[in-house]
């Protein structure tokens, strides 16, 4: 940690503390309750952020090769995680393998006419001015920043030394790309704050923490030139510069890779690539599914909420979704187009129409031979409205509900019933199987059943107080649940700061839940709302004593919540 | 397309129903209900001890030491010759291979001129049961068989007659014939599939009047995770139309039945480059699981069969144990239909193919109530600089 107490101690760089003084007077002003604001973070990239970034730095055309190390979730969301990691020796050799793959095909032939700005006057010489070009251009996008002088230094020097032993200046570039590949400005999003002359006494992150919260917030990426620029003219520490970046960014296509990540993110993704099925039971299930399926609700998603701005939670309910051939085999529905995607719309009351009932997550919440209600059931919770469903006891015997050929209990239904005989089951089994039996229809690959042993599988089930009969009716009870809308600000606000909220934030986000109502629960209005409150920014060097986890207990009856926010 | 089901596959309402629901004229709804080829092979029956009483006919190791004994290689040389048989990496080409394809009159590529060689005799089918259909007509024929599932007489197959006795053409049941097994298996991931589309169905185990089209895609199948032919894909169906056969039956019983009729499939130079069999029909069951299973039979020009085979030359001859000059002569002298208006031989031969077919959807690509596609929907994550450079590539 002290590598972030002495990047902590950074203070506004390129533009200095005084011309951030001098601002103060155009400081963000909104409505919303006033909050101390979290803890500095030091998050660690995740592959798919790392990944992204690579591709817009250096093109698609650069492969990233390697493993990466694995992520960890945490209050939900593997970008809480993110602050929360280190990486291990192993990790770094790994990370160093990586670097050393990207960086011979940003310098080799094909690539380097493009990449590097600059001809060395000899090749098989260093060349320290075009060293400097090319290192001072891409570190600001892999460090997020401008590189420091000493830092500049230090690679071009490093470049050099490089060159002069190899007889190569690319070489040399190579070796320095590869250096800052893996060092922890690039591998860690390192954040710095700075007195907020808006507020005596309190902290609020500098302008290129802010530009690289933003940017990964809003499109997954590092901050792009014209964000790192305002940045450095400080626009971003003024309320009218951060509403012209953030509705920039807001605006742009890109909106889509950030509502893609923090799905992907909040619907647990990463699940699947430990995801197996028995393939003699479900053989239509593999690797490239998964991948569709990944997709399809990517699509569908943001379809719904970017493309046509619409209600969050009628992605419980939406019929219009996207399919490939391989889906549509899963599905049973015929797909005209032979490569690709393309639009399908089921009709009206068919059950399928529902991002809870895509392989996406019937598939990823089941065990690798059965369905799993229980499991479901626990995921809807947790992840769509973000309560807390206590671990089972060490000591349950699953023999009942894992016997899928006892002819006394043909259904999952049945066994369950049966299984949550034994007291210590009980209380938690009533919590989650009446959900999770809503999507019993499905089975463990995602394809819809109307029998399961040849009894004829039903669907009732109960929310919260809220009964219903069918999975349409659960999906209805899902879209109309209080708590739904609730759980996506709470969720998407923390994969922003990556962390929990705290209790002190708990009015603004009340204050933010109402917005998202009183605006018709348009997500891109959400994240315009969150990227510029000043909430968003805001340090408190004692507040990671406060955070909390953000989520709402369930009480063992399962006919409460408790809201410890 | 409608779904009648929300789970179905491709049961749509016909356009005959929707204009009975509007005009309240009383008339049976229809399904339409699409598959896609899943094993084909030739149909076989293998009865044990009983269908070849003059035994099997011996491996190529076999045959090819009778031949170059004949021919006047000693019994030394010929072991000698077929030492590294069927050649070892380092010896494609051994020096037997040559003799054995002019092994007729030493100087004529015996597969393309069969009649250089002498007939060495196959061993043929002489049980009393096989597949197929009744082609003739005829049930007191000598060559007919009787179909073991159903006791029906006068069943021809005068192409199992020939090749039934063939070791690699034999497999126990369930199980399929080896060779047939390996070409299918190749076939079908590199060959367009064959599409079966049943309409006007209106009751799965009766309906007196369907339409059966037999097609093929623009397609290749997919496999599911065990190596099967994935079911519930969707196929588009080849505009050519010397793949589209429109065959007319009923259902009995839960068994389709087709007319006879000719049929005409473009296959693959590794199986045949196209089949064209005259008074042809399906029969074909419909199993409990939507799948079917059942037989394709009709009559096929023989030498394309037999060229389907010696065109490989050697590579066939020793792989399948087909001693082709045998074939050739057994082939034509079996050939039961179609003759020659000169010399009165027959042209074609009665076969019968086993067809399995799995579940699928069948799309038409002239179909005007599809919808048009266009929405693709968003895409993949955005770049900043979606081409080669990036960022940096702006510089």
């Amino acid at each position: 940690m002290s590598y972030l107490s002495s990047s902590a101690r950074r203070t506004l760089g390129a533009v200095g503390f005084a011309a951030a003084a001098a601002l103060a007077g155009c400081g963000q002003h909104d409505d919303a309750p006033v909050t101390k604001g979290g803890p500095v973070s030091l998050r660690r990239l995740t592959e798919p952020e790392y990944r992204q970034i690579i591709a817009d730095v250096f093109g698609t055309t650069i492969k990233v090769p390697g493993r990466f190390e694995p992520d960890v979730r945490d209050n939900g969301l593997i970008a809480v995680g993110t602050s929360k990691v280190s990486v291990a020796g192993t990790g770094i050799e790994e990370y160093d393998l990586t670097a050393r793959g990207i960086a011979a095909q940003v310098v080799d032939e094909v690539h380097r006419t493009t990449l590097v700005p600059c001809t060395p006057a000899k090749a098989t010489q260093p060349d320290d001015a075009c060293a400097s070009k090319f290192i001072s251009q891409t570190g600001k996008y892999l460090f997020r920043r401008p590189l420091t002088q000493t830092e500049l230094q230090t690679f071009v020097k490093d470049a050099g030394e490089s060159a002069g032993k190899l007889g190569n200046f690319y070489s040399g570039l190579e070796n320095t790309l590869s250096a800052m590949l893996v060092s922890p400005q690039f591998l860690f999003r390192e954040e710095a704050a700075v007195p907020d002359p808006d507020h005596s006494g309190q902290q609020r992150l500098d302008a290129y923490s802010k530009a690289s919260r933003l940017s990964f917030f809003l499109w997954d990426t590092t901050p792009d030139a014209e964000l790192l620029a305002a940045a450095e003219k400080g626009d971003l520490d003024t309320k009218a510069g951060l509403d012209k970046q953030v509705d920039r960014m807001v605006n742009s296509p890109r909106l889509a890779s950030g509502v893609r990540a923090f799905f992907t993110d909040m619907l647990g993704f990463d699940g699947f690539t430990a995801l197996a099925k028995d393939p003699t039971i479900y053989p239509k299930y593999n690797s490239q599914v998964a991948a569709d399926a990944q997709e399809q609700t990517l699509r569908t998603l943001t379809d719904l909420l970017v493309t046509n701005k619409g209600d969050y939670r009628d992605i419980f309910t939406t019929r219009k979704t996207y399919l490939t051939r391989l889906l549509g085999s899963v599905y049973g529905v015929p797909v005209k187009t032979q490569a690709g995607w393309e639009a399908h719309v089921y009709d009206e009351g068919d059950p399928r129409a529902s991002i809870l009932t895509e392989i996406s997550f019937v598939a990823l919440h089941s065990h690798p031979g059965r369905s799993s209600p229980t499991i479901r059931g626990k995921a809807v919770r947790q992840v769509f409205l973000c309560q807390k469903v206590p671990d089972p006891p060490g000591n349950v015997k699953f023999t009942m509900v894992q016997d899928t050929h006892n002819p006394n209990f043909r259904t999952a239904r049945a066994r369950l019933g049966a299984h949550i005989n034994q007291p210590t089951c009980a209380g938690c089994h009533k919590i989650m199987d009446p959900v999770g039996l809503a999507m019993e229809n499905f089975d463990s690959a995602g394809s819809f059943r109307s029998t399961e042993n040849d009894a004829p599988i039903t669907t009732e089930g109960e929310i919260d107080g809220i009964k219903f009969g069918d999975t349409l009716g659960f999906i209805k009870a899902v879209h109309d649940h209080p708590q739904t809308p609730v759980c996506l600000v709470n969720r998407l606000y923390s994969f922003g700061v990556g962390r929990g909220s705290t209790k002190d934030e708990a009015d603004w986000l009340n204050y933010q839940e109402k917005q998202f109502a009183d605006g018709g629960f348009k997500v891109p209005d959400l994240m315009r709302r969150i990227a510029t409150s000043s909430a968003f920014y805001r340090v408190s060097a004692s507040a990671g004593n406060e955070a909390s986890n953000a989520s709402f207990s369930m009480a063992g009856n399962g006919n409460q919540m408790e809201a410890s926010k | 397309m409608k779904l009648l089901g929300s789970y179905g596959r491709t049961f749509a309402l016909s356009a005959g129903l929707a204009l009975a629901m509007s005009t309240a004229v009383h008339a049976a709804p229809s399904e339409t209900r699409g598959y896609v080829i899943s094993w084909f092979g030739i149909a076989g029956y293998f009865g044990g001890d009983t269908d070849c009483p003059d035994g099997i006919n011996p491996m190529s190791t076999e045959f090819y030491k009778r031949e170059l004994l004949r021919l006047g290689y000693s019994e030394a040389d010929a072991t000698n010759l077929l030492k590294d048989f069927p050649g070892n990496p380092g010896k494609p080409d051994g020096e037997y291979i040559k003799i054995m394809q002019t092994r007729g009159d030493k100087k004529t590529n015996v597969y393309a001129n069969p009649e250089s060689s002498y007939d060495p005799g196959l061993k043929e089918i002489k049980g009393k049961f096989g597949y197929g259909f009744n082609l003739d007509g005829k049930t007191d024929s000598p060559i007919s068989f009787i179909d073991p599932d159903t006791g029906e007489k006068g069943i021809k197959n005068q192409y199992y007659r020939t090749l039934g006795c063939v070791r690699s053409f034999r497999a126990p049941p369930p199980q399929h014939p080896t060779l047939a097994q390996a070409q299918w298996d190749v076939l079908r991931d590199e060959m367009p599939a064959w599409l079966i589309e049943v309409s006007g169905i209106t009751d799965p185990k009766n309906s007196d009047n369907v339409t059966v089209t037999l097609s093929r895609a623009t397609d290749h199948i997919s496999r599911d995770s065990t190596g099967g032919v994935r079911s519930d894909m969707s196929f588009n169906v080849d505009p050519d139309p010397r793949s589209h056969n429109v065959l007319h039956g009923k259902i009995k019983d839960g068994v389709l039945i087709t007319e006879p009729t000719d049929i005409r499939l473009v296959a693959d130079p590794f199986l045949i480059p196209e089949y064209h069999w005259t008074k042809a029909q399906l029969k074909l069951k419909v199993n409990p699981d939507g799948t079917l299973k059942g037989i394709l039979g009709g009559y096929h020009d023989w030498y394309a069969l037999y060229w389907s085979y010696a065109s490989s030359g050697w590579v066939e001859e020793h792989s399948a144990s087909l001693d082709m000059p045998a074939f050739y002569y057994s082939i034509k002298r079996n050939a039961d239909a179609n003759p020659d208006p000169v010399t009165g031989e027959n042209r074609d031969i009665s076969t019968a193919y086993e067809i399995e077919a799995v579940p699928a959807f069948v799309i038409h690509n002239d179909d005007k109530n599809d919808k048009k596609v266009s929405d693709a929907g968003p895409v993949g994550p955005q770049r900043i600089q979606a081409n080669i450079g990036g960022i940096l590539g702006k510089f």
